[in-house]
C-alpha cells in the first residue's frame, strides 16, 4: 500500500505534466487597459512574442494585463492573430483579409502600431507601419501635412536651407 | 463647405483623442520611414520636408542601412562631397544597395584586370609564329 501511493505521488504530476503539454491550445485570459477579459486560445495568442515569452516563463497561469492596450484594440489585434495562426492558408486569401483588415482610422492604425510594438508581433508591426509609409509616398510636403494634420514649422529660411543641403541628390 | 469642416474637426478631436503621428514613440517612426525609405529617397526627402521632427527621425542609422538609392547612377559623372557621405553612411551601415555596388565596382575592376590579361596573354600568342600548327 505505502509503494502504490509513493508511485501515485510521483506519477500524478507526471501526468499532469504530460496531459498539459498534449492539451496544447489552453486558454489564455487577456486583461485590457479598460479591464476586459479576453479568453484566447494559447496558439493565438502566442504570436505575440510578448505573451510568449510570459508563457514560457510559467506566468501565464492567472489573468495577464496588458495595461498598454485598450480592448478595442485588443480585439482587432486578437482578430488579427486568429487568421494568422495557420500560416498555410491560401496566401491570397490572407493577403486580401490583411488588406481589408488595415484599412481604419489614422487613429485605429496608431493605435495597432502601439500595440504590435508592445505585444511584439512582427508581422502585424510590419503591416501596419507598411500602411502608413504608403500614406507618406507619393505626396508633396504640403499634402502629407494636410493628411497627417501637421503644422509645418519650417521658417521659409530654413525650408531653403534644406533644400540647398539636398540639391546635390536632385541634380541632373 | 465650412459646416462640413467644422463637423470633420470635432469628429477628429473626439476619435482621434490627441494622438498625431508625431505622437508614435521614435523607434515605431523611425520604422515607418525606413518604409518610405527603402521604396524612394524623394518620398523621404517630402517627409523630412513636411517638419522639422521627420528631420531628426530620419538621421536614424536605419534609414541610412534601408534606404533606396534606386534614383542615383551606379557610376556618378562627379561626386560631391556631400553625395559622397551620404554613399559613405550607406555603406557604413550596410545598405544591401550600396554593398552591392561596392561589390558590383569591384567586381568591375577586378574583371578589367582579368581582360587586360587575357588580351596581353591572347596578342602574346598571335605573335608567335605558326610553326606548331600543323
Amino acid at each position: 500500500a505505502i509503494q502504490s501511493s509513493r508511485f501515485s505521488c510521483v506519477g500524478f504530476p507526471l501526468a499532469y505534466i504530460f496531459l498539459a503539454c498534449k492539451k496544447k491550445s489552453m486558454a489564455l485570459k487577456l486583461k485590457s487597459s479598460d479591464n476586459k477579459i479576453f479568453e484566447v486560445e494559447e496558439l493565438v495568442a502566442v504570436q505575440s512574442e510578448t505573451i510568449k515569452s510570459l508563457v514560457e516563463d510559467g506566468c501565464a497561469n492567472n489573468v495577464i494585463p496588458l495595461p498598454n492596450v485598450d480592448s478595442k484594440t485588443l480585439e482587432l489585434v486578437l482578430d488579427w492573430c486568429k487568421n494568422h495562426v495557420d500560416v498555410k492558408l491560401d496566401e491570397e486569401k490572407l493577403k486580401e483579409y490583411e488588406d481589408k483588415f488595415i484599412e481604419v482610422d489614422l487613429a485605429v492604425l496608431y493605435d495597432l502600431l502601439m500595440a504590435a510594438n508592445y505585444l511584439n508581433i512582427k508581422d502585424l508591426l510590419n503591416r501596419a507601419s507598411q500602411k502608413v509609409a504608403d500614406m507618406l509616398k507619393g505626396k508633396k510636403p504640403e499634402q502629407i501635412r494636410e493628411t497627417f494634420n501637421i503644422v509645418n514649422d519650417f521658417s521659409p529660411e530654413e525650408e531653403e536651407e534644406i533644400r540647398k543641403e539636398n540639391l546635390w541628390a536632385f541634380e541632373e | 463647405m465650412a459646416i462640413i469642416k467644422a463637423t470633420r474637426r470635432t469628429k477628429y478631436k473626439r476619435e482621434f483623442h490627441s494622438s498625431s503621428i508625431k505622437s508614435l514613440p521614435n523607434e515605431l517612426l523611425t520604422e515607418v520611414l525606413g518604409h518610405v525609405a527603402s521604396t524612394s529617397f524623394t518620398d523621404l526627402f517630402n517627409v523630412k520636408l513636411s517638419c522639422k521632427y521627420f528631420i531628426e527621425v530620419a538621421k536614424d542609422d536605419y534609414i541610412f542601412q534601408r534606404i533606396s538609392l534606386d534614383k542615383f547612377p551606379i557610376v556618378p559623372l562627379r561626386i560631391s562631397n556631400e553625395a559622397s557621405s551620404f554613399f559613405k553612411r550607406c555603406e557604413e551601415f550596410g545598405n544591401p544597395e550600396s554593398l552591392f555596388r561596392l561589390g558590383l565596382s569591384q567586381a568591375a575592376a577586378s574583371e578589367l584586370t582579368y581582360g587586360l590579361n587575357k588580351h596581353s596573354y591572347r596578342s602574346h600568342q598571335e605573335h608567335r609564329p605558326k610553326a606548331s600548327v600543323s
